[in-house]
């Protein structure tokens, strides 16, 4: 835009400096021509009497000459006595006489008339003229020796080029000039224009980046107002919604939380007389069956009730840390032998890593992962841990591989949704669908991540990473 | 809070059937009080049911349970301030029943002096596992006398004597002072304590451990603000002084 | 924008190489000068078939007042001619100048030439039509004593007027 305006300001301003050029310099030539061409015209007529006497030509030509030549050389001027039998005798060299050689037919010219010539000689310009007089008499029987002398006078045009290169030299400045204001001008008009359009783009962008307050002033009565006036209606139409669906959302994890907690009473009657029924409860086979399976069922529920009220604790922001000074491999091991599955999972790294974490939190963690490793992966399942900064900061991470068959593509990016099970087929699970939910948001609680791939080997690889002290 | 999340954590094992203990049980909800009432009688404990923590407190004066196992979330006087009228007065051993996910239940109950908590719904075995290991708390402590300064542990008679004045300790306070006392000048992490004292099953919580000193702190201790006896190893546990 | 760049250096182009002092071909300026002076005369005495000095009346040459002396170096005119006159001075250049007597005129002569006495009398007499001048001296023609510093009036050459 600023570009714009610039090439349209350099461009006026050379077509009218052109022009201006153009003009001045036929102005300066013609105001020259025209007083050298009145000075020998009125010279001629002034010094040349009406009748010569006999052979006075040269006295003649020689007051022509010296009444035209001026003393700063500037103007040069020849006559000579004009022969009526032949040709102009004309100087023989250039330079005492006239600046620049006058050629046959400008001579032959003069003789007939006034005739002047722009001429360029040696990179220099001059001006020509040439005239022989009239109104003069003379004899009929020697007429050769009363003829008035033709005369040439040379005049150099380089005061007027001169003048001519000064006047381009300040038509030049000025352009210049021109082109810096035009671009001054420029910025301030595209100012007016192009803050109100970035203005625009930067609460886009904001809007974009969730921030649903963003508003725009609203300024004068033009499009650009229009605009604004727009957006601001869209992104107040784009709050209003967004607050309600999150109203809602909110309202419906609530919802789940406090049915959850409902849920919490009768499950703790059910749970407390769980080992009494599948004690008691096989007094036939139908019986045992039925209390084994409530029994399972009552346990399943507790599970999932706690894993939604541990979610729910995330989706409020009521999860805090109760940090401690954990050494990584005594607290894998635990977490391991607490399940049993010290022999399944070969643990590897370093005996001495401490890192300050809630022993509670990474706990859940480990024997989810592990836990869906031995579930949905094949064995051998690895746990191996390091030493890793991220971004400057000290950390560990921590792999665990299995050689199963790794995660769908597709699932890839799921992985860690809620009650989003691998195989569809396992309709039927031992998990609640919330685990990898839970082991993430416990991770991202300790300022640490947990992404899942696929090993190039086969198998899935969750990585955990976690930093050593939580700032 | 052992177990959320899919993997819930091992069951602790059940031992020694033959020990049986007198418990008062309140709890506010019918089902759940008869459901808890039952679990914890067919595993040979005593179990005196109460509503209210109005009730609750009106039998102690009767009946001399062992130990008190309240629901945090009881009508009119709630579990937590039940616990804190208990401690005013006895050692009586506590154990709550907290039916919130918050901790914030857990800060103040340990705060007001319960010696552990679970969280419903809870596996009558596991909550028999705790009271069984509040109750040892009380027994099995080799016989001896050790002073440090003007404080004497006899461990024999399981009694604290500060300046020759009795101090009160309850039975997870005296076993966790034990503890820290039989290895003098040596730091313990709080995992060490929570298994030995609590035998929690990792992980555990560590608040119970902070929770338990600060209350002993508080007996024992010149100026517990300024603890000289039981010393804090920042980033790792404790450290009884011996002077 | 781009194109817009590009005219921009082609007309600049343009522009600076039209520039400066271009050549012409040859340009009329109208009619010859029309001689403006007035017309001016001189005397000047020529020889008559009978030797006598005769003034002859010739076209002057403004800003030339000694034009009259310098036209004895000139052939007479053919209407001259016709009348039978003839000039008898031999010299072709007659330079003239002032003295420092302003109506002295000195005129410079080849003297290697033979001058007759008519001659001088041509010379001294056409002189003394122009205002101002009494006498004239002949450089470089001593007289019959060798003396080359003398100066002369038409008068003494009465005898050869008409």
């Amino acid at each position: 835009m600023v570009a714009g305006f610039c090439a349209v300001a350099l461009l006026s301003s050379v077509l009218a400096s052109g022009l201006a050029y153009v003009l001045v310099r036929r102005a300066i030539l013609q105001r020259t021509q025209d007083a050298v061409l009145a000075e020998v015209r009125e010279t001629v007529a002034r010094t040349v009497p009406p009748e010569l006497p006999p052979d006075a030509g040269h006295a003649v030509a020689a007051d022509l000459e010296r009444a035209l030549t001026k003393q700063d050389g500037r103007t040069r001027a020849y006559a000579v006595a004009l022969p009526l039998d032949r040709e102009v005798p004309l100087p023989h060299e250039v330079g005492p006489q006239l600046h620049v050689p006058v050629g046959r037919e400008f001579a032959r010219r003069a003789a007939r008339g006034m005739v002047f010539q722009r001429v360029v000689h040696d990179g220099r310009p001059y001006l020509l003229v040439g005239t022989h007089v009239t109104g003069y008499r003379t004899t009929v029987e020697e007429p050769q020796r009363t003829t008035p002398p033709i005369v040439f006078v040379s005049v150099s045009l380089q005061r007027e080029e001169a003048d001519l290169r000064s006047f381009t030299r300040a038509v030049a400045i000025a352009d210049v000039m021109a082109l810096a204001a035009a671009f001054v001008l420029a910025l301030l008009a595209t100012r007016s224009v192009l803050l109100p359009v970035r203005q625009l783009g930067t609460a886009a962008r904001a809007l974009g980046d969730g921030r649903l307050e963003t508003r725009l002033r609203v300024r004068g009565r033009d499009e650009l107002a229009d605009l604004a006036r727009t957006f601001n209606g869209t992104a107040e139409a784009l709050e209003r919604t967004v607050t309600e669906l999150r109203a809602m959302e909110a309202a419906s994890r609530r919802f789940v939380a406090d049915v959850s907690h409902e849920l919490r009473t009768p499950l703790t009657a059910m749970i407390a007389v769980t080992d009494v029924l599948a004690e008691e409860g096989g007094a036939s086979p139908a019986g045992g069956t039925a209390a084994r399976l409530v029994v399972a069922e009552v346990r399943r529920l507790g599970v999932l009730v706690e894993n939604l009220i541990e979610i729910s604790r995330f989706d409020s922001g009521a999860a805090a840390l109760v940090p401690d000074d954990l050494v990584v491999a005594e607290a894998v091991t635990a977490t391991l032998a607490a399940r049993g599955w010290s022999g399944q999972v070969p643990v590897r790294g370093p005996d001495d890593l401490v890192a300050r974490l809630d022993p509670r939190r990474f706990d859940v963690i480990i024997a989810n992962l592990a836990g869906n490793a031995l579930r949905h992966g094949a064995p051998p399942v690895r746990l191996d841990f390091r030493p890793a900064s991220r971004r400057d900061r000290p950390g560990f991470e921590l792999t665990i591989t299995d050689r199963g068959p790794g995660i769908p593509d597709d699932m890839l990016a799921l992985v860690f949704d809620r009650f989003v099970k691998a195989e569809a087929a396992r309709t039927r699970s031992e998990g609640s669908g919330l685990g990898l939910s839970i082991a993430r948001e416990n991770a991202r609680l300790h300022g640490g991540t947990l992404e899942a791939a696929n090993a190039a080997e086969g198998g899935a690889v969750f990585t955990l990473w976690l930093p050593l002290d939580r700032r | 809070m052992s177990g959320f999340g899919d993997i819930r954590g091992r069951d602790p094992d059940v031992a020694d059937n033959d020990a049986v203990a007198t418990i008062l049980l309140v709890e506010d909800d019918p089902s759940a009080r008869a459901a808890l009432d039952l679990a914890l009688s067919r595993l040979g404990h005593g179990v005196i049911s109460q509503t209210t923590g109005e009730e609750a407190l009106q039998t102690l004066r009767a009946r001399r349970p062992e130990i008190a196992v309240l629901d945090v979330m009881l009508p009119g006087l709630d579990g937590i301030e039940l616990c804190r009228r208990i401690r005013r007065d006895d050692a009586l051993p506590v154990i709550l029943l907290t039916a919130r996910g918050d901790d914030l239940d857990v800060v103040l109950g340990l705060e007001a002096g319960a010696d552990d908590y679970v969280v419903k719904p809870v596996e009558p075995r596991v909550l028999d596992a705790r009271i069984r290991a509040v109750l040892r708390r009380a027994e099995n402590t080799p016989a001896d006398r050790t002073s440090h300064g003007d404080l004497v542990i006899d461990r024999a008679a399981l009694k604290v004597t500060k300046g020759g004045r009795d101090l009160r300790l309850t039975p997870t306070e005296l076993r966790l002072l034990l503890e820290l006392a039989r290895r003098p000048g040596r730091a313990l992490t709080r995992r060490h304590l929570l298994a030995a004292v609590w035998e929690h099953a990792y992980p555990g919580d560590s608040r119970l451990v902070d929770a338990c000193v600060q209350r002993i702190r508080a007996k024992i201790e010149d100026e517990p603000s300024e603890p000289r006896l039981i010393e804090t190893v920042r980033g790792f546990g404790y450290r009884f002084c011996a002077s | 924008m781009r194109r817009t760049a590009a005219a921009l250096t082609a007309v600049s182009c343009a522009l600076l190489t039209g520039c400066g002092i271009r050549p012409t071909g040859i340009i009329s300026a109208g009619d010859k000068p029309f001689i403006g002076s007035r017309d001016t005369s001189v005397t000047v005495y020529l020889v008559s078939a009978r030797e006598r000095l005769v003034p002859v009346v010739r076209p002057g040459l403004p800003g030339h007042p000694h034009h009259a002396v310098t036209q004895l170096g000139v052939r007479p005119t053919s209407l001259e001619r016709h009348r039978g006159l003839r000039n008898a001075v031999p010299a072709r250049d007659l330079l003239v100048r002032v003295a420092d007597d302003p109506s002295m005129l000195m005129v410079d002569v080849d003297g290697k030439l033979p001058w007759p006495r008519i001659a001088r009398a041509q010379v001294v007499c056409t002189a003394q039509t122009i205002a101002g001048i009494r006498r004239v001296m002949l450089v470089g023609l001593p007289d019959s004593e060798g003396d080359n510093w003398v100066s002369h009036a038409c008068d003494e050459f009465a005898d050869l007027l008409e």
